[in-house]
């Protein structure tokens, strides 16, 4: 397995009831298509209630 | 039989919709609201626009769930043939918000839960942000019903 070329070039990985964490190459835009600077490793929101959005801010613990 | 299956025509081409096979990227009725428009019963308006523009928006479904053929050919659809080339640059994934909306991502990306279990992707992913979806981690339209916003 460790030999297996990397075909992707981002890596989405999610916590059920919590965030989506991305990691790699990657451009986020807002609804209106402006690019969102960020870091090369970003949590968003996956439950609908953060104050940040589209961020994680743990607002799902509350849940 | 699919019950909810529908083909639409304009006498030169007919549009076919497999609503089962829908992923919610919404290209079709953000690109082109005058043919694909999910508020008008029926959904696709086959006046709205020429053959050749609705031939391209029907292109850019990432699944099978719209496809097309011309009336002349009397062939099977030959859209999957040419829809699902893929560009094999590995260009950043785009992630876009959609307003009340998914996270639609373009592009080659892994996407597995933390307990390393993958789940299929395609060109464009579409991916619950509202948190109601009942087909996690991907949207199922849900956000509309429960008026999402954010």
């Amino acid at each position: 397995m460790e030999n297996t070329p990397v075909n992707y070039v981002a890596e989405f990985t999610f916590k059920p009831g919590a965030s989506l964490r991305v990691k790699g190459d990657f451009i986020l835009k807002d609804s209106r298509g402006n690019i969102i600077p960020t870091g090369d490793s970003i949590k968003l929101c996956r439950c609908g209630k953060t104050k940040s959005q589209p961020f994680c801010d743990h607002s799902h613990r509350l849940l | 039989m699919e019950s909810n299956n529908r083909d639409y025509t304009n006498g030169e081409i007919t549009v076919y919709w497999r609503p089962k096979l829908c992923i919610h990227a919404t290209t079709c009725y953000t690109q082109l609201v005058e043919v694909f428009n999910p508020r008008n019963r029926p959904w696709i308006n086959m006046k709205g626009a020429t053959s050749e523009r609705i031939i391209e928006i029907v292109n850019k479904c990432p699944t099978d769930a719209l496809a097309f053929k011309w009336n002349a050919d009397n062939g099977l659809t030959e859209t999957t043939a040419t829809k699902k080339v893929e560009t094999q640059t590995l260009q950043p994934a785009e992630i876009q918000i959609m307003k009340d909306g998914p996270l639609v991502i373009t592009g080659k990306i892994k996407l597995t839960d933390n307990d390393g279990k993958e789940y299929k992707t395609y060109s464009i992913t579409s991916l619950c942000r509202c948190g109601v979806s009942n087909n996690m981690p991907f949207c199922d339209g849900t956000h509309r019903k429960i008026a999402f916003e954010g």
